[in-house]
């Protein structure tokens, strides 16, 4: 877990360090009192505080050898391609909505779920199962609760 | 004679059947998503918050409210059953609930979770309709240095409880900092936004949350492939055989009492959830036990004290929300965004503005907690039936809703980008051990932090005395620093009290 904390407090201080500089760009004070850079330059200053405090505490475990081993359920991208496909998809369906409609993006997406989450179950029962489940899902939405979604090219 | 009016007005508006289809549906809702493992109540409000848009905002409230109080309930079932918490604020039910359903004793603790639920409403809405009225009036002499101060204050108790604090500090602080995305209220300067109209106006609160409570959590489970259904415990659903007997009641009269004012007032701080509380109320009944060493080993108290005080949590939260407009924990925060969408601005002018609507919110909450009493007990059976709906149906129909939700807060698809950015940070943050609430705390009190702080400093002309100058600023102060401390003393003393706890799943706790 030390290596980890050492790797996100890096990150943090880097979002610090530009967040920081940007802030000092917009100004910090203005005419009538504190400007539009002033909070976000406190913050980033926090921010790298922050990153340090858990970074040291990191540094002295990992050179003592007491660092805790990360859990197993905590290990990072033990399935890559599972986290891929799973946040993928929903990029897939920002960029098919409003052209394919949402019964055709929404279908290819559950699609994906189902299969990621069950890889035995056969493709065709997955589309089949996700394109019955995105029709229901369109009718509930569009007719009963009034939800306004993209048809696309289906005549719904 | 002034609660008594508002209590009758309350119930004039709440006894349409508009409003009590829509408590019972919010009730039964958040009790199947407290039963259900995956989505908590934050996450399952955030998904249906942009279909209430065009609804009644007191039939809207009343059921968003039933899905918070109703899962808390709901949670409860499978911390018996499975020794599995559906929610976070059931953890500490499996200590001892798990144990009476593997002594057969498992609807005895179902019976007395509801009892102590239905007692824990009650008297909830009872305190805050008693609270409400008087702490905002009190609310109103604030002045921006106050407010500044007091979600400060709002800010650390969120920060402290539940896990490292410092990792906490950091969500908060990008909270703050994402919140900061957009063009500056005061001076009309773009911040952040790099040159995109569609950061112009700030991210929204529902995709943010929805990425970060919702998609991380499929996307961790659906990583780590748990998609099959749990073995549980055999009880019976036979009404009689959930009811507890004399004895049990005699021994639960002191924790639901406990639990249910205790778990109130414990709440009405902000920042400390239902699940601190049901942690607190459980070291307090073993504290008052004559028996402490049969605490762990099926002991009613241990499920009566923690399943009361949970619920009661959950009521006294909105304490800070409607009274001072903060809200106290990610779930509040979320609904404090739903009201600010149906145009209604959470804090100390609800109550003289609209109390037709604040008075019957408080009044669905009553009516809700009646419900949950009289639909849970003999639809038990049916929950546990819903424990075998196969997972795999039900994450992707999960992922429909999702992007329905993102999709209609705007009608910008670019929402689901942000989902999907929200959900890889979400995932990032939850293994690294980064808790992912104090974020939704920071993102949406960070226009107001940083407007009263403005304001403050523009009357105090740039002088930093502003903050410290009037006696409430400094009891705030004082409260600040206690805040900073406590979570070292609540960790020993957790550490001391629960070691079996850290079997169960503790990484989101106050979700």
């Amino acid at each position: 877990m030390a290596k980890r904390d050492i790797t996100a407090g890096f990150l943090f201080i880097l979002l610090g360090l530009f967040v920081g500089s940007m802030s000092l760009k917009l100004g910090y004070m203005s005419e009538y009192g504190p400007g539009p850079g002033f909070m976000p330059f406190w913050l980033a200053v926090i921010l790298i505080g922050c990153s340090i405090a858990i970074i040291i505490p990191a540094f002295k475990s990992l050179r003592q050898g007491t660092s805790e081993p990360v859990a197993k359920d905590l290990l990072l991208f033990t399935n890559p391609f599972a986290v891929f496909v799973a946040l993928g998809s929903l990029f897939l369906v920002a960029l098919l909505l409003e052209s394919a409609g949402f019964v055709i993006a929404a279908a290819i997406a559950i699609t994906l779920y189902t299969r990621l989450v069950k890889p035995d179950y056969h493709w065709i029962r997955s589309a089949a199962f996700g394109l019955v489940s995105s029709i229901i899902i369109y009718g509930l939405f569009n007719y009963v609760l009034g939800v306004n979604l993209p048809r696309g090219v289906l005549p719904l | 004679m002034m609660v008594f009016d508002n209590l009758l007005m309350g119930f004039g508006h709440a006894l349409t059947p508009e409003i009590l289809l829509y408590t019972g549906l919010g009730t039964i809702l958040g009790t199947a998503i407290g039963v259900l493992p995956g989505l908590g109540p934050s996450a399952t409000i955030g998904l249906l918050l942009p279909i209430t848009f065009g609804m009644n905002p007191l039939a809207a409230m009343a059921m968003l409210c039933g899905i918070y109080y109703g899962a808390q309930y709901g949670g409860s079932t499978t911390s018996i059953l499975l020794n599995m918490p559906g929610e976070s604020a059931s953890v500490v039910t499996c200590l001892d609930g798990h144990q009476m359903a593997k002594k057969g004793r498992g609807g005895q603790a179902l019976g007395i979770a509801a009892i102590g639920s239905f007692a824990a409403g009650i008297v909830g809405t009872f305190l805050l309709l008693m609270l409400g009225e008087p702490l905002s009036r009190a609310a109103m002499a604030f002045g921006p240095a106050e407010y500044t101060i007091l979600m400060a204050l709002g800010l650390c108790m969120a920060t402290s409880f539940g896990g490292h604090q410092v990792k906490a500090v950091i969500m908060c602080i990008l909270g703050l900092l994402i919140g900061t995305i957009g063009t500056d209220s005061f001076s009309g300067v773009n911040r952040f936004t790099f040159d995109t109209s569609y950061l112009q106006m700030g991210l929204d609160l529902v995709p943010v949350l929805m990425g970060l409570f919702a998609m991380s959590e499929i996307v961790s489970e659906i990583e780590q492939g748990i998609m099959t259904n749990p073995e549980m415990l055999a009880v019976s659903t036979k009404l009689r055989n959930l009811l507890p007997n004399l004895d049990d009641l005699k021994q639960s009269f002191g924790p639901i009492l406990r639990g249910s004012v205790g778990g109130f007032l414990i709440a009405v701080l902000p920042g400390i959830g239902a699940t601190a509380t049901s942690f607190m109320s459980y070291a307090l009944e073993r504290k008052v036990s004559k028996h402490p060493e049969k605490f762990g080993t099926g002991t009613i108290e241990g499920v009566a004290g923690p399943e009361t005080a949970n619920n009661a949590a959950s009521i006294g939260a909105m304490v800070p929300l409607f009274t001072l407009g903060i809200p106290g924990t990610a779930t509040a925060a979320i609904l404090a965004g739903g009201m600010m969408m149906y145009g209604l601005i959470p804090g100390p002018l609800l109550f003289r503005d609209h109390p037709d609507f604040i008075y019957g919110l408080i009044c669905t909450m009553f009516l809700g907690n009646v419900m949950l009493v009289l639909l849970n007990l003999p639809l038990i059976s049916l929950w546990i039936k819903m424990l075998k709906i196969p997972l795999h149906f039900l994450y992707p129909v999960v992922i429909g809703i999702i992007i329905v939700g993102g999709y209609s807060v705007n009608f910008d698809p670019l929402d689901l980008v942000v989902i999907g950015v929200f959900g890889l940070f979400g995932y990032l943050a939850d293994k690294s051990g980064f808790p992912t609430a104090p974020l939704i705390l920071g993102f949406f009190l960070g226009p107001a932090v940083e407007a009263n702080i403005r304001k403050a400093l523009i009357v105090g002309r740039g002088d930093m005395m502003i903050f410290f100058q009037r006696p409430i600023s400094l009891v705030l102060m004082t409260l600040i620093v206690l805040v900073l401390v406590g979570p070292t003393v609540v960790g020993y003393i957790r550490r001391k009290m629960f070691p079996s706890a850290a079997a169960v799943n503790l990484r989101d706790v106050e979700r």
